[in-house]
């Protein structure tokens, strides 16, 4: 009889289930992971509640790791038993990107949660390609959160920082609070974080804000450009994907200044021609930050993550506010979608 | 004043000279530390082709305005302040471009000046006018503030380098600047740093810079091999070179991972500086190899603000010995027997 497991599959936009299916099997080039902790992402109460997957039903979670249960005949460089987390990327490895190791530009990828199968179940078949071994030191928890540590240490290599420069951070989820501790970790002088949610910025402060702003309280422009004797900061990143903050965002960076986009945003971003001036004026730099690097070269994102876990400079632990059980998803992600309190990095145990 | 005086090569005097006069838009310190640079040690034993004695040597200096000269403005008497001693002309294209240091008519206080071992010294037009004064930030003493000077030199020396989060360096020597070396690259979030010399002693302080960085005693062993062991056989990304030695570079040059930057920091002695470095190894694997001379009073800024700030030269007591000015060859005498990393002489 084939094993079952539990898994949460979405349906359609909005019919999330909890559900028995069969484990699924590894192909020769495939690993089975027993999934340990899978982490909800910025993205996926939109996608589970309004965008839906590429195809139904889909198991959704692309944050994730585990223990290896299952190796196929032709992987050689994992065994059973081995700690790991897994970048949710599937690179095509034939496009021109893939050849240059830019996987995160990849032509025509495919990705756990959205495009295959995720990890929001008991079991996930990966690729080889995607896995890295955890570190003593880093426990399951932490390796969960090695994709959102990447994304915002991706944004933070676009921002160009430098030591002892200044550094914005708008919208301090997750992946802002990394952006922080990577920012500390890269020899910023001042580090400012904007947020509207006063928890967030708790944890902002506990992790290494020097200054941070609500929002909703404070003019965050007025505030930083006071703080920097009108020069304002050197590098940003915007990752509330706000067209508000995507604009506070270009006023507040100095001369020769970078802004790195990395929130997700749904809506169009109208430059007020002040702000325009100043871009051109101040020769400030725009650039996009998309997902993360787990090639080899110039640097593989993941592994720099992981190291810093296990050397205890950059911490997961105050960023997590919730661990759930997979039964409890659809309705937590209903939670989630509808505000219903307050949620930093929720967890799934499965 | 009191003044060690230069008066030839291996001699040394403490005595009594003619207090310098303000030259309008000059400023004068009186000097509260200055540090012996080893190339101060070398200029007394060999002389420098900068250096026509009778000179007062010193280039790491702090101390507090004591005079403004006429038209100085911006600048008041008993602000504390830290020089920045290499001045350029200010006219030519490096000099219009920011690479003060890259000026061809380069002019050192301490060298071309007389600078620090004396009660009080002229800061020259020229300087105060480029502006080469800083003020020390607040909490930070006098005698630390005359590490910004060899720590700009570091900051400068690492620029073309892109040393960077996640990256692998090595560094070849652990004296002071060896030291500065492997905390700037920290402080910008390299995941290793292997600290190479050949005196066991000097890589005992390594310990107190975390558990990123990794000692070799190449007395012992073959650094190259062990950074090619610990690296996976790739080398390092970037390797500096902070020591004197020609063989060294072209360590650094084996050590260095294709596409790598190598800085050959540390001078060679003059006429043997050709010979040591084999060329197919850049070529083939793509190294860049970058040089590193003085630094500019921006670098200077930001040294003294990482100094402040405690994120480099305060895991490690740098200052190891400190004397009155009549004690300098005492100071001097320390350096020789190698157990010391900053020796800093008070005039006041």
């Amino acid at each position: 009889m084939t094993k079952k497991m539990k898994a949460v599959r979405l349906y359609a936009p909005g019919d999330l289930r909890v559900e028995e299916i069969d484990v699924p099997t590894p192909n020769d080039h495939q690993v089975l992971v027993r999934v340990r902790a899978v982490g909800v992402c910025g993205s996926d109460p939109g996608r589970v509640m309004k965008k839906g997957t590429y195809s139904y039903p889909t198991t959704i979670g692309h944050e994730f790791s585990g223990e290896i249960a299952e190796v196929g005949s032709q992987v050689t460089s994992f065994k059973p038993g081995e700690r790991v987390t897994v970048a949710p990327l599937i690179p095509c490895g034939k496009c021109d990107y893939c050849k240059v190791g830019k996987y995160n530009l990849c032509d025509s990828y495919s990705y756990y949660g959205s495009r295959t199968d995720g990890a929001m179940a008991e079991y996930v078949v990966v690729e080889e390609c995607d896995l890295l071994k955890l570190p003593d030191g880093v426990d399951f928890e932490s390796g969960a959160c090695t994709d959102p540590a990447s994304v915002a240490l991706h944004a933070m290599l676009k921002s160009d920082l430098k030591v002892g420069e200044s550094f914005a951070v708008l919208g301090v989820g997750p992946i802002g609070l990394f952006a922080i501790q990577w920012a500390k970790i890269m020899g910023a002088e001042k580090i400012f974080a904007i947020d509207i949610l006063d928890e967030k910025l708790d944890v902002a402060r506990q992790l290494g804000a020097s200054y941070v702003v609500n929002a909703k309280n404070t003019d965050p422009v007025k505030f930083l450009l006071e703080e920097t004797k009108g020069k304002g900061v050197q590098r940003v990143v915007e990752f509330a994907g706000s067209k508000v903050t995507q604009e506070q965002s270009v006023r507040i960076a100095a001369k020769e200044g970078t802004v790195v986009f990395g929130g997700i945003s749904y809506e169009d971003l109208l430059i007020p021609s002040s702000t325009l001036d100043a871009l051109l004026r101040k020769e400030i730099r725009i650039v996009g930050a998309w997902n993360s690097v787990f090639s080899p070269l110039p640097a593989n994102e993941w592994k720099i993550s992981l190291h810093f876990m296990a050397e205890g400079s950059l911490r997961c632990a105050p960023i997590i506010s919730h661990r759930f059980s997979l039964d409890e998803a659809p309705e937590v992600f209903q939670r989630i979608w509808n505000k219903s309190g307050f949620f930093n990095k929720v967890l799934f145990i499965p | 004043m009191k003044a060690a005086v230069m008066e030839n090569i291996g001699e040394i005097v403490v005595k009594e000279v003619s207090r310098p006069e303000v030259e309008p838009g000059g400023i004068l310190v009186g000097v509260k530390a200055c540090a012996i640079c080893g190339s101060d040690v070398r200029t007394i034993e060999h002389g420098s082709s900068s250096v026509k004695p009778p000179r007062i040597l010193g280039h790491e200096v702090t101390g507090v305005i004591v005079e403004v000269g006429e038209g100085v403005t911006n600048f008041r008497v008993g602000d504390p302040v830290a020089i920045v001693p290499a001045i350029g002309c200010g006219e030519c294209d490096y000099c219009r471009s920011g690479h003060t240091n890259m000026c061809p008519d380069l002019e050192t206080i301490g060298f071309e000046f007389d600078g620090g071992f004396a009660e009080v010294m002229a800061v020259p037009a020229k300087a105060v006018r480029q502006g080469h004064i800083n003020k020390i930030p607040e909490g930070l003493s006098f005698e630390k503030a005359t590490l910004a000077e060899p720590l700009a030199c570091c900051i400068n020396g690492q620029e073309p380098l892109s040393v960077s989060v996640g990256q692998n360096v090595a560094v070849i020597g652990a004296g002071t600047i060896g030291l500065f070396h492997v905390e700037l690259a920290l402080s910008k979030g390299a995941s290793k740093v292997f600290l190479i010399d050949i005196i066991p002693e000097r890589l005992t302080y390594a310990s107190l810079l975390g558990k990123d960085v990794v000692t070799i005693n190449s007395s012992e062993k073959d650094p190259v091999k062990e950074v090619m062991n610990q690296t996976n056989g790739r080398g390092v990304d970037v390797a500096i070179v902070a020591c004197p030695v020609g063989a060294a570079q072209n360590q650094a040059l084996q050590m260095v991972a294709r596409r790598g930057r190598v800085s050959l920091f540390g001078g060679l002695p003059k006429d043997k500086s050709i010979g040591y470095l084999d060329s197919n190894l850049i070529h083939y694997k793509e190294v860049g190899v970058f040089g590193a001379h003085a630094s500019t009073v921006i670098q200077n800024r930001l040294a003294l603000s990482l100094l402040a700030s405690e994120r480099v030269g305060s895991a490690i007591k740098y200052v190891t010995h400190i004397f009155p000015l009549n004690q300098i060859k005492e100071g001097l005498a320390v350096i020789k027997k190698g157990e010391s990393l900053k020796v800093v002489i008070k005039p006041n």
